[in-house]
């Protein structure tokens, strides 16, 4: 699979000093899911948004349905990337990389 | 110039006798400071031994006092004076020669217990629900086990760690310790090693805990690992569950294991959720669950706190210092974090104290204790009112 030529742009020089270190990480590993998820080239990848937040739970705002979250404030990025015309949702905390919504694409 | 230093000088001799003669047990006492607060339209009065009963009814008719009752083991009598005049009748009966002293009433308060946990200072948490007041009462005790239902808690933090008297794992982690923090966080409210010169104090203080790891290392977990951690800690002798977790669905398991617990005389303690929603949470919002809500350093309902007749108390949730896993070099660690997860064990630690109260004779009185003593907040959705520690256990 090909993604063609990315669009976009990245925005993490426009989010305050504070947070750009983490969202610069943040799309670097979420980048590399969906590159390995999607067997395509890194490079045609395109970061459409990268939002800091601070979720409601662990889930991270992506719950199951099935499961429980510690129910504590949980500060990281959501990260929208984009192969051709599909859109694909990360979310992050500090140490891990949640796989969330897909607007088609591979699913969860 | 001669009669006023001779004046003074039979003063002073007469103050000495006095003095001396109190070493003796028999003087006069001399008039102190009045105490802040007193009764009002009392005041106590020792007459000398011996003192005729006609020179006793004498000194109450001059001085419109009227016996009320006595405190026969020290001959100490609690007289009726004017309300208003207390202060002035106490100086009258003085006067007596008959009296050995006359005070005022004063009103006792608790004076509380402040321990020597260096970062006190920094649990607002604590001042506002009057902590320090409420341990002026009980401090708990090591019968008292709260299970803390969650993502672990560090197994080397020596602030909490000592209080941990029982682990189990009902997670696929690789161990019962915490990776996450969110645990070792809440065991931190509930009850961290408290008075030890180190680090936090606990709302439970003495309590000592159990660590149920029910969440993986991702913060998450099943109702079925939970419910067995639920059972887990009933069996094993938990008088308060700490349930810093929840979900959207609702889980007849889950709502049975709560039961359960409850059957057992246990208080199960939950968070409401940090969603800002109506919506139910569960387990908070089952039946046999206490529901926390959050507040915040105004006593304002905490923007994301979770609301509804649902939600029965409230507890600060906002910049809440608590112990956390230690870092890689094995120093323990501290951080400040939010949410109704965070509320949880304030109500769980002071389920604790109550069972050591009066109150403490069943999980419905120390839950009806709990909520009937909360104190008012603002709050623009109903979160129940915020728990006050000091009250709960009859501090005021």
């Amino acid at each position: 699979m090909r993604c063609g030529q990315p669009r976009g742009t990245a925005m993490i020089g426009e989010l305050e000093p504070r947070h750009r270190a983490g969202a610069a990480r943040a799309v670097r590993r979420a980048m590399a899911d969906l590159a390995r998820r999607l067997k395509v080239n890194r490079q045609g990848i395109a970061l459409r948004k990268v939002v800091p937040t601070v979720w409601p739970d662990a889930s991270l705002g992506c719950p199951e349905p099935d499961r429980v979250y510690a129910q504590a404030l949980t500060p990281g990025y959501a990260v929208l990337l984009s192969c051709g015309d599909d859109e694909y949702e990360y979310r992050t905390d500090g140490g891990r990389i949640l796989f969330c919504v897909a607007s088609k694409g591979p699913g969860r | 110039m001669t009669m006023q230093v001779r004046a003074v000088a039979v003063s002073l001799v007469l103050v000495l006798v006095l003095a001396l003669a109190g070493t003796a047990g028999l003087s006069p006492q001399v008039e102190a400071s009045p105490p802040a607060g007193f009764a009002s339209g009392q005041i106590l009065v020792q007459f000398r031994p011996g003192t005729a009963a006609s020179e006793v009814s004498s000194a109450h008719g001059i001085n419109r006092g009227q016996v009320l009752r006595t405190l026969d083991r020290i001959g100490v009598q609690v007289v009726r004076v004017p309300v208003g005049d207390e202060l002035r009748a106490a100086a009258r009966y003085r006067a007596n020669p008959n009296v050995l002293y006359a005070e005022v009433d004063g009103v006792v308060r608790a004076l509380g217990f402040t321990p020597n946990d260096p970062m006190l200072p920094d649990q607002w948490g604590l001042a506002r629900v009057e902590a320090t007041l409420a341990w002026g009462v009980t401090r708990g005790n090591s019968t008292i086990r709260i299970a803390i239902l969650d993502t672990g808690i560090d197994a080397g933090h020596r602030d909490i760690n000592p209080k941990v008297v029982a682990a189990r794992n009902f997670t696929t982690s690789p161990t019962v310790s915490d990776r996450h923090g969110h645990g070792t966080h809440v065991a931190g409210i509930a009850a961290a090693v408290t008075n030890n010169a180190r680090g936090i104090a606990g709302m439970g203080f003495d309590v000592v805990l159990m660590n149920g790891k029910v969440l993986d290392d991702t913060g998450s977990g099943t109702w079925s690992g939970v419910a067995n951690g639920i059972i887990w800690a009933a069996d094993n002798g938990a008088r308060v569950i700490n349930l810093s977790l929840g979900g959207t669905s609702h889980s007849a398991t889950l709502e049975n294991a709560v039961n359960y617990a409850w059957g057992r005389g246990v208080v199960v303690v939950a968070a409401a959720g940090n969603s800002n929603t109506s919506a139910l949470m569960y387990p908070a919002a089952y039946a046999n669950a206490i529901a926390v809500g959050a507040t915040d350093r105004n006593d304002a309902r905490a923007s994301f706190s979770n609301f509804g007749a649902w939600v029965d108390v409230a507890a600060p949730g906002v910049d809440i210092l608590s112990t956390f896993p230690r870092s890689w070099l094995g120093a323990d660690r501290y951080r400040w974090m939010n949410g109704t997860s965070m509320s949880a064990p304030f109500v769980a630690g002071l389920a604790g104290l109550v069972w050591t109260t009066p109150w403490g004779t069943s999980n419905t009185a120390v839950r009806n204790r709990i909520q009937a003593t909360v104190d008012p907040i603002i709050t623009d959705q109903p979160i129940g009112g915020r728990i006050n520690a000091a009250r709960a256990v009859g501090a005021r």
